[in-house]
C-alpha cells in the first residue's frame, strides 16, 4: 500500500489524539479520585452507586431515627426511674403511717404523698423537644395537671407514635400515661394516692392497706413499663451497631464502582505518557528527511 | 527518412512533453495538503514516424490523468453516514449526560432528602422547623424535576438547530454538486484536465454530503453525478438540485425535513448526522422524557394519595401536598408544592388521625422511598431514577463506541482513497528526478541536433 504525505499526518493525529485521550481519563481519576466522573464511563456501575447512594441515605436516616428515638427513650427510662422511686417512697409513707402513729407522723406522710403527688405529675408531664412523652398522641398537651394539689384526669390519649428504624422495625417514642397511672384499674394513682390519704388522716388502717395495693399494682405497671422501655433501647443499640455495618458496606461497594484506583491510574497515566512521548518522538521523524532534501 | 529539422521538433516536442512531467509534478506537490485533491500523472505517448525510416517522431502527452480509487470512495460514503450520526449522538448525549449529573448528587440527592425530610417530621410531629424542612425539600425536589425537563428540553433545542443547520447544509452541498456537474460537462468531462479539477470538487462535496445524510449516488454517462436521498427521493439530478427545506412541523414546533416536492422525509432520514440529531431529539430525550415524567408524577400521586388521608397539626383532614396534575406528560416541568402547603407548613398532615404528636402519616410518606410504586408496582423510585441513569450511560457509551469504530473504519477507507489519490512526496521528487533528467538530455540532444544543422548551414554557406 502506498503510504503518502497525508495517510502518515492522518495516523500521527489520530494516534496523538488517542493517546490524549487515554491520558485525559487518567488524569481526571487522579485529579478527582474518581473513576465514574460521568454516567457513560460504566453505566451499569452509575446504576449500582444511585442503589448505594440510596442505602446510604436511608441508613443516615434510620440513624438519625435511632439517635433521637435513643435519647427520647432515655428521657423515658430516667422519668420511669423517678417514678418508681416515688411510688417506693409512697409505700414506705404510707407503710409509716399505718398502725397506732400519732397525728403528726400521720401528717408528714400526708405532706410526704402530696410532694410525691407532685412529683409524679412532673415525671409524666416530660417532655422531648416539646413533645409530652406521656401524652400519648396529644403531643402538645400534658399528660395531667395539678391545681391545688388536685391532679386532673389524663389529658393524653390511648394511642402512642413510633419512629421507623428500618425498614418494617419501629420503636415506639410516645407513651399512653394512662396505663402507667391507671392501667386496668378503676381509678388512676393520683385517686388512689388521694384516697390514701384520707384513708391515712382517718387512721383508716384497711384503707392504708389498700392505698399501698394500689401503689404496689401501679409500681408494678411502671416496672413493666420501664422493662419495655429498656428492651426497646436494647434493640436500638442492636439496630445502631446493625446500621453502622451496613454503612460500611454500602461505602465499600459505592467505593469499587465509584471511586478510582488511584495506583492502577497512575500506572496508567505512566504508560499514556510514554506512549505520547514515543507518538510525538515518530511524528517529529515522519517526513523530516524525503528525498527532496538530496535534491541539489 | 526522417531530416534534421524533424529531429529537431522531436527534440522540441521532447522537451515540451518533460516539461508537462515537471508540471504535473509541481501541481502535485503545490496540493499535497488540498482536500479532496487526487493525485495527476502524465501519460506520455510515442509519436510515430512520419515515413518508412524514421525512428519515430519523439514524445508527446497522451493524457493528464487523476487516480482515484471509486470503489473505495463508494465505501466511503455508505461508512461516513454510520460514523457522523453516531457522533452527532453521542455529542448530544454528552449534554444529556451533564444533565443527568452523578449518582448521589442529582435527583437521587433530592429524592432522598425529600422522604428524610418526612422522617424527619415523624419524629417530631408538631416541629416546626421539621414542617419548613418538609416545605423546603417540597419545593427543591419540584425545582430539581422541572431543572432536569428543561434541560433536556435545552438539548432537545440545540439538536433541532443542529438540524436545521444540517439541513442548510444538505442544500448548499446539494446546490454545489448541481454546479459541479454543469461544470464538469461545460470544460468536457474528465477528458480535461479542468474537468479533473471540477471532478475533485465534485466527488469532495458527495463525500462531504454523505456525511451529513445517507445518499445513494448515480453517475451517468456524461460522468455527472445524480443523488438522491437513501429511499430514492431525487436530491440532485444532473444540473439541477431538489434542495430540501425545514418547517415547524414537528412536535412543539420542531423543525421537520421538507423535501422538495413538499413531502416530509424526516423519518425516512436513517444514516448521516443529520439522523443521529433528529433521532437524540425526535426518539431518545423524549424516551427520558417521558421515564422523568413518569418518576415525577408517580411522587406527586402517591405523596398527594397519602396526605389527603392524613390530617394536618390543627386535626383538619389533609388535601394535597402537591399542585394536582392532569396526566404523566409535562409532570417534571408542572411540578410544585401546593399553595396552601407553601404559605402554611401546620397544613402538612403529618398525622393519621386527627391528633398534633401523630406520626402515621409521614412515616407513610417517607417509607414510599422503599415502597415499589413504579413500573405495576415493582421499582421504587430509586430504582426508577436509576434506570433513567443506566439508559442515559449505555446510549452515550454505545453511541461513543460505535462513533469510534466507525470513525476508525471511516479513517480505513480514507487511508486506502489516500493510497491510491494521495501524493507521497518522495514519489514526485522521483518522478521529478525522472523528468528533469529526461529534459536535460532531450536539451543535449536539442544541441547536437542545433549543431549539426550549423555544420550543415556553414558548408552551404563556404
Amino acid at each position: 500500500m502506498r503510504i503518502t504525505f497525508n495517510t502518515e499526518y492522518a495516523g500521527i493525529n489520530d494516534n496523538l489524539t488517542r493517546v490524549a485521550q487515554r491520558m485525559g481519563m487518567f488524569q481526571e481519576q487522579l485529579s478527582s479520585g474518581r473513576r465514574l466522573n460521568q454516567v457513560d464511563d460504566d453505566p451499569a456501575g452509575a446504576a449500582v452507586a444511585v442503589a448505594e447512594h440510596g442505602v446510604l441515605s436511608a441508613v443516615d436516616r434510620y440513624k438519625g431515627a435511632t439517635d433521637s428515638t435513643n435519647a427520647r427513650l432515655s428521657v423515658v427510662d430516667s422519668a420511669l426511674n423517678d417514678i418508681i422511686a416515688q411510688l417506693t417512697a409512697a409505700k414506705t409513707a404510707a407503710a409509716s403511717a399505718s398502725g397506732s402513729v400519732g397525728a403528726p407522723q400521720r401528717q408528714a406522710a400526708v405532706d410526704q404523698l402530696q410532694g410525691i403527688k407532685e412529683a409524679l405529675v412532673s415525671d409524666l408531664n416530660i417532655s422531648y423537644r416539646g413533645t409530652f412523652l406521656f401524652s400519648g398522641t396529644k403531643a402538645t398537651t400534658a399528660a395531667y395537671s395539678i391545681t391545688s394539689g388536685t391532679v386532673s384526669l389524663y389529658q393524653g390519649n390511648a394511642n402512642t407514635a413510633s419512629i421507623d428504624v428500618d425498614r418494617a422495625f419501629s420503636i415506639q417514642a410516645t407513651f399512653d400515661g394512662q396505663s402507667i397511672t391507671k392501667g386496668s384499674d378503676a381509678s388512676d394513682v393520683f385517686a388512689e394516692i388521694d384516697t390514701l390519704i384520707a384513708a391515712i388522716q382517718a387512721g383508716d388502717a384497711t384503707g392504708i392497706s389498700a392505698g399501698i395495693d394500689a401503689i404496689d399494682r401501679a409500681f408494678s405497671r411502671t416496672t413493666q413499663f420501664q422493662t419495655a422501655v429498656g428492651t426497646s433501647l436494647a434493640r436500638i443499640g442492636a439496630q445502631n451497631i446493625r446500621l453502622d455495618a451496613l454503612k460500611q458496606t454500602a461505602t465499600t461497594r459505592l467505593s469499587t464502582v465509584e471511586d478510582a484506583n488511584i495506583a492502577e491510574a497512575a500506572t496508567g497515566l505512566t504508560a499514556a505518557q510514554t506512549a505520547q512521548r514515543a507518538a510525538l518522538a515518530a511524528a517529529s521523524t515522519v517526513n523530516q528527511l524525503n528525498l527532496m532534501d538530496f535534491l541539489k | 527518412m526522417a531530416g534534421l529539422f524533424e529531429s529537431l521538433s522531436a527534440a522540441s516536442r521532447a522537451l515540451l512533453t518533460q516539461t508537462s512531467g515537471l508540471e504535473t509534478v509541481g501541481q502535485n506537490i503545490a496540493n499535497v495538503n488540498t482536500p479532496g485533491y487526487t493525485r495527476r500523472t502524465i501519460d506520455l505517448a510515442e509519436v510515430p514516424p512520419a515515413e518508412t525510416y524514421s525512428a519515430g517522431g519523439g514524445v508527446t502527452v497522451h493524457a493528464i490523468q487523476s487516480n482515484r480509487d471509486r470503489f473505495a470512495e463508494r465505501r466511503l460514503w455508505s461508512e461516513q453516514p454510520l460514523a457522523q450520526q453516531q457522533s452527532a449522538t453521542a455529542d448530544l448525549l454528552g449534554g444529556v449526560q451533564s444533565v443527568v449529573g452523578l449518582p448521589g448528587s442529582s435527583l437521587d440527592a433530592s429524592l432522598s432528602a425529600f422522604f428524610d425530610s418526612f422522617a424527619d417530621l415523624a419524629q417530631d410531629p408538631t416541629s416546626g422547623v421539621a414542617r419548613q424542612s418538609v416545605v423546603l425539600q417540597g419545593q427543591s425536589l419540584s425545582s430539581a424535576f422541572a431543572q432536569m425537563s428543561t434541560s433536556l428540553i435545552g438539548v432537545q433545542h440545540d439538536a433541532d438547530i443542529r438540524v436545521q443547520a444540517a439541513v442548510q447544509d444538505i442544500s448548499q452541498l446539494a446546490s454545489q454538486i448541481a454546479t459541479y456537474n454543469a461544470e464538469f460537462a461545460n470544460v468536457g468531462g474528465s477528458d480535461s484536465p479542468q474537468g479533473l479539477v471540477v471532478l475533485d470538487q465534485l466527488r469532495k462535496a458527495v463525500s462531504d454530503l454523505s456525511g451529513i445524510v445517507n445518499i445513494n449516488v448515480t453517475e451517468d454517462n456524461s460522468g455527472q453525478l445524480n443523488v438522491s436521498y437513501a429511499n430514492g427521493k431525487a436530491l440532485v439530478v444532473g444540473v439541477t438540485t431538489f434542495a430540501p427545506t425545514t418547517a415547524a412541523t414537528g412536535t412543539n414546533g420542531a423543525a421537520n425535513v421538507i423535501a422538495a416536492d413538499g413531502t416530509d422525509v424526516t423519518s425516512l432520514l436513517t444514516g448521516g448526522r443529520i439522523a443521529g440529531l433528529i433521532n437524540v431529539r425526535d426518539s431518545v430525550i423524549p424516551g427520558y422524557q417521558t421515564q422523568l415524567d413518569t418518576l415525577a408524577y408517580t411522587v406527586v400521586q402517591r405523596v398527594n394519595a397519602l396526605h389527603s388521608a392524613g390530617y394536618d397539626l390543627n386535626g383538619a383532614a389533609g388535601g394535597n401536598f402537591f399542585t394536582p396534575i392532569a396526566g404523566a406528560a409535562g409532570s417534571a416541568r408542572l411540578m410544585s408544592v401546593s399553595a396552601a402547603i407553601a404559605a402554611d407548613y401546620s397544613k402538612i398532615a403529618a398525622a393519621g388521625a386527627a391528633s398534633p404528636g401523630d406520626n402515621q402519616n409521614a412515616r407513610a410518606i417517607a417509607n414510599l422511598s422503599d415502597t415499589p410504586v413504579l413500573a405495576g408496582n415493582t421499582a421504587t423510585l430509586a430504582q426508577g431514577w436509576s434506570n433513567l441513569v443506566y439508559q442515559v450511560g449505555i446510549d452515550s457509551q454505545n453511541a461513543r463506541q460505535q462513533s469510534d469504530t466507525h470513525t476508525s473504519i471511516v479513517n480505513q477507507i480514507n487511508a486506502l482513497i489516500d493510497s491510491t489519490s494521495g501524493v507521497s512526496l518522495d514519489e514526485e521528487a522521483t518522478t521529478m528526478l525522472k523528468f528533469q533528467h529526461a529534459y536535460t538530455a532531450n536539451a543535449r540532444f536539442f544541441t547536437v541536433i542545433d549543431s549539426a544543422l550549423q555544420t550543415l548551414l556553414g558548408m552551404v554557406q563556404g
